[in-house]
C-alpha cells in the first residue's frame, strides 16, 4: 500500500512522491531523489522536522516529544520524518530546504536496492 | 575547591532497553545496576558505580551532568560559592542517586543541572582488582576506556564559561570567538586533559555530545568499523580529526538521537586552572578547527542537539 507525500517549502516550491505504509518518509523521499536533512536518524535531534498540513502519520519507533514542539512557544508543531510513516496522503511544510538529486537509471536501481 | 573529574552524564531516553543495548554493545560499557526503571553503566577503566544513567523519558536529552570533588568539604564550599553567584542550589541525599553519596546540584546559567559529589560506590575495574590482565576484553563493543567529556549548548556560552571558571575553578584550554568578540565555543577542564566540559552555541539545557575515550587512532578506526557494521547512524563524516584539541574523532547517535563520540589523543593540560592562557580560534579558521581534514562544518553540526 502506498500514499502520496507532498513536500512544500517556504518559498512556494513543492515536490511529490509516493511512500509505502511501512517506510519512513525520509527514506521514500531519498528514493525519489529528494534529500532532506537527516542527522541522528533516530527521532531525537530534530533535523528532519516538518509541519504536517494535511493527512496523517504514525511513528515506527519512539520519537523525542521535545523535538515536536516549537522551542519558543512550546506548542506542538513538528513531525519527525525519519521515523514517520504515512497512514494516508499527507502534505508537509519542510523546515529546512531539501536537495534534489537527478538520478541516472543505474542510481535509481541502486537506491531501490538499498531501501 | 577542586573538581577532579567528569563523573557521569544522566541521559533521557525514549527506550531504556534499546539505549542500554547501545551503550553495552556499541560503546562497550558494563551495565552495573537497574533501580526504579533507570539503568546505570560504567566503562572498563573506572571503578565508580556509573558514568551513564539512563532515565526513561518522552524526549531525548540531558537530565544532569555529574562532577566529582576532591574533598567532602568542597561540596559546602561549592554550594556557598554558587549561591553567592546567584545560582539555584539544591542538596541531594546519599543514595538519592544510586551508588552515590550526598551531593550538591547547581543550576548553570544555561539551565543545565550540574551535580557535584564526593563518594561513589566502588565496583572495580572491568579487568578486576587483583592480578589483572592488562588487556581488556577484545569482544565488547567500542574499546572505550572512560567517559571523557561532554559538549553542552547554551544561548550565551561566555556567561556559562565565566560561571564555571570563577565559581567552580574550571580552566579554559581553547575557545572560538566570532568577529564581534563573542565567545561561541569554549573548552573547559578540571582534570588532566584539555576538555571535561565544553560549551557551544545552541538552546539552553541541550546536549551536543558525550565523548568516550579510546586508546589510540587504531581504536577510533575500529570504532567506525563497528558503527558501520552495526548500522549505527553516524555524523556526515566518518573518521576525522578536530583541529581544536587535535583529536581523532567519529560521531554517532544512540537510539534516542543523543550524540556520542569515540575519540583519542586529547593533550594533557599542564598547570593550574586560570594560569595557562587558552588557545583562540577565529571564525575564518573555525572550519579547520572543527574538522581539520574536511575544512568544513556541516550546518547539522551545531544545529542538532538533544
Ligand atoms: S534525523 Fe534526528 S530526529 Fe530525525
Ligand atoms: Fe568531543
Amino acid at each position: 500500500m502506498q500514499h502520496q507525500i507532498t513536500f512544500l517549502d517556504t518559498r512556494g516550491g513543492s515536490v511529490r512522491f509516493s511512500c509505502r505504509t511501512e517506510q519512513a518518509i525520509s527514506r521514500a523521499a531519498e528514493e525519489a531523489g529528494v534529500l532532506i536533512r537527516i542527522a541522528c536518524d533516530n527521532g531525537g535531534c530534530g533535523a528532519c522536522q516538518a509541519e504536517m498540513q494535511s493527512g496523517a502519520i504514525r511513528y515506527l519507533a519512539p520519537i523525542s516529544e521535545k523535538q515536536r514542539r516549537d522551542r519558543r512557544s512550546g506548542e506542538l508543531r513538528y513531525e519527525l520524518l525519519c521515523r514517520a510513516v504515512p497512514t494516508e496522503d499527507t502534505t508537509f511544510l519542510i523546515r529546512r530546504p531539501w536537495r534534489r538529486i537527478n538520478r541516472q537509471p543505474m542510481s535509481n536501481l541502486l537506491a531501490q536496492l538499498q531501501n | 575547591m577542586a573538581l577532579t573529574r567528569f563523573g557521569y552524564a544522566s541521559l533521557q531516553v525514549m527506550d531504556v532497553d534499546a539505549a542500554a543495548r547501545h551503550y553495552v554493545d556499541i560503546v562497550g560499557l558494563r551495565e552495573t545496576d537497574r533501580v526504579d526503571g533507570k539503568v546505570y553503566l560504567q566503562a572498563k577503566d573506572n571503578q565508580d558505580h556509573h558514568c551513564i544513567i539512563l532515565n526513561p523519558s518522552d524526549s531525548a536529552g540531558l537530565e544532569s551532568i555529574g562532577f566529582k570533588v576532591n574533598d567532602p568539604a568542597d561540596l559546602d564550599n561549592a554550594a556557598a560559592a554558587a549561591e553567592a553567584a546567584g545560582a539555584n542550589v539544591t542538596r541531594i541525599a546519599a543514595n538519592e542517586i544510586a551508588g552515590q553519596g550526598e551531593g550538591v546540584q547547581i543550576t548553570l546559567p544555561s539551565t543545565h543541572l550540574l551535580t557535584l559529589y564526593y563518594h561513589a560506590d566502588k565496583i572495580g575495574y572491568a579487568c578486576g582488582m587483583e592480578n589483572p590482565d592488562p588487556v581488556g576484553s577484545t569482544e565488547t563493543g567500542g574499546k572505550v576506556n572512560h567517559l571523557d567529556h561532554c559538549l553542552i549548548s547554551a544561548e550565551n556560552p561566555a556567561e556559562v564559561t565565566e560561571f564555571l571558571v570563577k565559581v567552580l575553578d574550571f580552566g579554559q584550554s581553547e575557545r572560538a570567538m566570532d568577529p564581534g568578540g563573542n565567545m561561541m565555543i569554549s573548552f573547559l577542564f578540571c582534570g588532566n586533559t584539555m576538555h571535561d566540559l565544553a560549551l557551544g552555541p545552541g538552546p539552553n539545557g541541550h546536549l551536543h555530545h558525550l565523548a568516550f575515550m579510546v586508546d589510540d587512532r587504531g581504536d577510533v578506526v575500529r570504532g567506525v568499523d563497528l558503527l558501520k557494521e552495526k548500522g549505527v547512524p553516524t555524523f556526515d563524516y566518518g573518521l576525522s580529526r578536530h583541529g581544536i584539541g587535535g583529536v581523532q574523532t567519529v560521531y554517532f547517535h544512540d537510539p534516542s538521537g543523543n550524540r556520542n563520540e569515540f575519540f583519542s589523543g586529547a593533550y594533557v593540560t599542564p598547570g593550574i586552572p586560570d594560569r595557562v592562557p587558552p588557545i583562540t580560534w577565529t571564525m575564518d579558521h573555525l572550519t579547520r578547527g572543527a574538522f581539520y581534514y574536511e575544512n568544513a562544518v556541516p550546518e547539522t553540526f551545531f544545529d542538532e542537539t538533544t
